[in-house]
């Protein structure tokens, strides 16, 4: 009797189960969060339209047609107009989506990594390097990060990296002090001494035991940074750094369409409503992984 | 106490060390030699050599920090490169003005988020909460530079009802003028403030009023406005430092907004003179906004130590 019950406890219990169970949960509550679903159906319709920009539109982003300048939102043919210089603007929307994402996913990527390992090693060693570490990080902290991304961008001159790199650096510190913090709060833990007296080496107990347990907290912070990425990425090329006229990139389309907004309000925000809606989707996504990971623990 | 707050200043001192050093650095990375903006380009070499030591260019790089950190202590930027007037003076006026637009910003911010803040998190369901849900992942989403010219879409272009670009009509320097004209890019600015302050808000509040100590009021039969003001008092700390860093970034980081209202402010001014190569302005006006950042942080952090006695230790 109670042999049969402690096999059947086991059962349950057993592994792929739990990791069943968790994970049902986990999407539960993602799916239950409001609005989650639309935004992530949002920010997938944003990037497939984005990778298949040629398919989808007969125009060319680059070609205009004078006599059809600045036509209204909603003319047939040109259902969100046409830009000062005749160009469809749906199609340098699409084909926009690729640089702009771009700029918004890469600064994350790197300085995911970047930070994580500047915060993870500060939090699992502490002293004097967490001191040397975090203390040079604060100086990045003296300054608003879209004005150090503004200088950084200008001293790089032109080019993707002219505004991938500002950003990346911007978003290293941040990242780096979530990392350190989450570290340190599991360093008390039995597990962690444990592995250590039984002579794990600090990389063995970094890789194996440090990350796997805080590596979700990390994640859902740096989600949050994929929308302070896009925006300050946008914000630079809307200024007129890093990416030059022709091109089609969501920031400098909405700065060459500014002169307009005298003529044709609507028209001119258009391409900032594509990097508004992008924001807004990956932030309540965002909300919703980190809803969902507290309700797994 | 004492000890906790002369650390914690000379840490701000450390920081504002290396914040020059970056200064500094940023400058030596900008496109273009600084002598090339004082030499005529058709100086003999002798001429060149001559203004280059006169300056002291052929200085090692650390002595030539040195004369750069003392002459920027003392407030000597030296004269902008394109309208020849002292950077100081240039700098100091666009402050005031930026402060104008980061106090406007950050009083409607502020007052809002608090109240919507703190009322969504002890009615979670009412229709303001539901408000406040919008603004706050709205405000974070939404680019400043987009609002700003949906803003002026509505306002200026199509009700006509304030103005668009300055800080004042011409002649009429008012201070009925000012406000018209400071409401739409203090809206602008503002929106990112409000939904970062609103989360805050109310996620802070919300945390602390499931805290045990909570129970344990209601449980000793103190009424609701009693146990309401034991709340904020333990949420205050947080939100003074989250003010405190978004009055830096209002500061500091409105330079999309300024530009598109013409605002003569810092970021207008930072963004003017990084297109027009104008190096001792930019310099001038980025370490100032370090500066003042570094300053409001340490403020905030010193009011903390008052404010919590668990931070004096």
């Amino acid at each position: 009797m109670f042999v049969a019950s402690y096999a059947q406890d086991q059962e349950r219990l057993s592994e792929p189960d739990f990791k069943k169970e968790a994970r049902a949960r986990f999407l539960h509550t993602f799916a239950a969060y409001p609005m989650a679903v639309p935004a992530l159906i949002l920010l997938i319709v944003i990037l497939l339209s984005a990778v298949f920009a040629p398919a989808l539109t007969p125009y060319n982003p680059f070609d205009g047609v004078a006599a059809e300048r600045l036509q209204s939102v909603g003319t047939p043919g040109h259902l969100l107009g046409t830009d000062e210089q005749g160009r469809d603007i749906l199609t340098r929307c699409l084909f926009g989506g690729r640089y702009s994402l771009v700029m918004g996913f890469l600064p994350v990527a790197i300085a995911t990594v970047i930070g994580s390992i500047l915060g993870i090693i500060s939090g699992y060693f502490g002293k004097a390097y967490a001191q040397i570490v975090m203390r040079t990080l604060d100086v990045f902290y003296a300054f608003p990060s879209i004005l150090l991304a503004i200088a950084l961008s200008s001293v790089l001159g032109s080019g993707l990296s002219s505004i991938i790199i500002p950003i990346s650096v911007i978003l290293v510190p941040p990242i780096a002090r979530v990392a350190e913090a989450t570290v340190q709060d599991i360093m008390p833990e039995d597990f962690i001494e444990a592995a250590q007296t039984s002579g794990a080496g600090a990389l063995k107990v970094i890789v194996f035991f440090v990350i796997p347990n805080t590596f979700g907290r990390i994640f859902i912070y740096c989600t949050t940074q994929f929308s302070v990425s896009i925006l300050s990425a946008s914000g630079l090329t809307f200024l007129g750094l890093g990416i030059s006229a022709p091109t089609p990139e969501w920031g400098s389309m909405l700065n060459a369409l500014r002169q307009q907004i005298f003529i044709k309000p609507l028209l001119t925000i258009v391409p900032g409503l594509f990097i508004f809606v992008t924001a807004l989707s990956v932030n309540i996504l965002s909300d919703a992984l980190k809803d969902a990971l507290e309700a797994t623990g | 106490m004492i000890r906790v707050i002369l650390k914690r200043i000379g840490l701000a001192f450390l920081t504002l060390f290396g914040v020059t050093v970056i200064v500094f650095a940023l400058l030596q990375m900008m496109p273009g030699e600084p002598i090339d903006s004082i030499v005529p380009l058709d100086a003999s070499d002798a001429l060149r050599q001559a203004i280059i030591e006169k300056y002291g260019f052929d200085k090692p790089l650390y002595v030539q920090y040195f004369c750069w950190l003392g002459n920027a202590l003392r407030g000597n930027f030296g004269n902008s490169v394109s309208d020849n007037r002292l950077v100081l003076t240039i700098v100091s006026e666009a402050l005031h003005n930026t402060l104008i637009l980061a106090l406007g910003a950050s009083i409607v911010a502020f007052l809002l988020s608090i109240v919507i803040g703190v009322y969504s998190a002890y009615r979670p369901k009412s229709i303001l909460s539901w408000v406040g849900t919008i603004f706050g992942i709205g405000g974070i989403s939404i680019p400043n530079y987009c609002l700003s010219l949906i803003l002026i879409g509505i306002f200026s272009v199509t009700l006509h009802v304030l103005p668009s670009n300055g800080m004042y009509f011409s002649g009429d320097y008012s201070f009925s003028s000012l406000l018209r004209h400071l409401i739409l890019p203090a809206l602008a600015a503002g929106a990112m403030t409000l939904g970062i302050m609103t989360r805050m808000v109310r996620s802070s509040v919300a945390e602390t009023r499931n805290r045990s100590f909570v129970t344990t009021l209601r449980a000793k039969g103190l009424s609701e406005p009693a146990i309401m003001r034991h709340v904020l008092r333990n949420s205050f700390p947080t939100l003074l430092t989250v003010a405190g860093l978004q009055f830096g970034y209002l500061m500091g980081g409105s330079t999309m907004v300024e530009t598109i209202f013409s605002w003569p402010g810092i970021g207008l001014i930072i963004y003017q003179s990084i297109f027009t190569s104008d190096f001792p302005t930019t310099q001038a006006a980025i370490l100032i906004v370090a500066v003042i950042f570094v300053s409001i942080n340490l403020i905030i952090d010193l009011l903390r130590i008052v404010a919590d006695p668990r931070l004096r230790k």
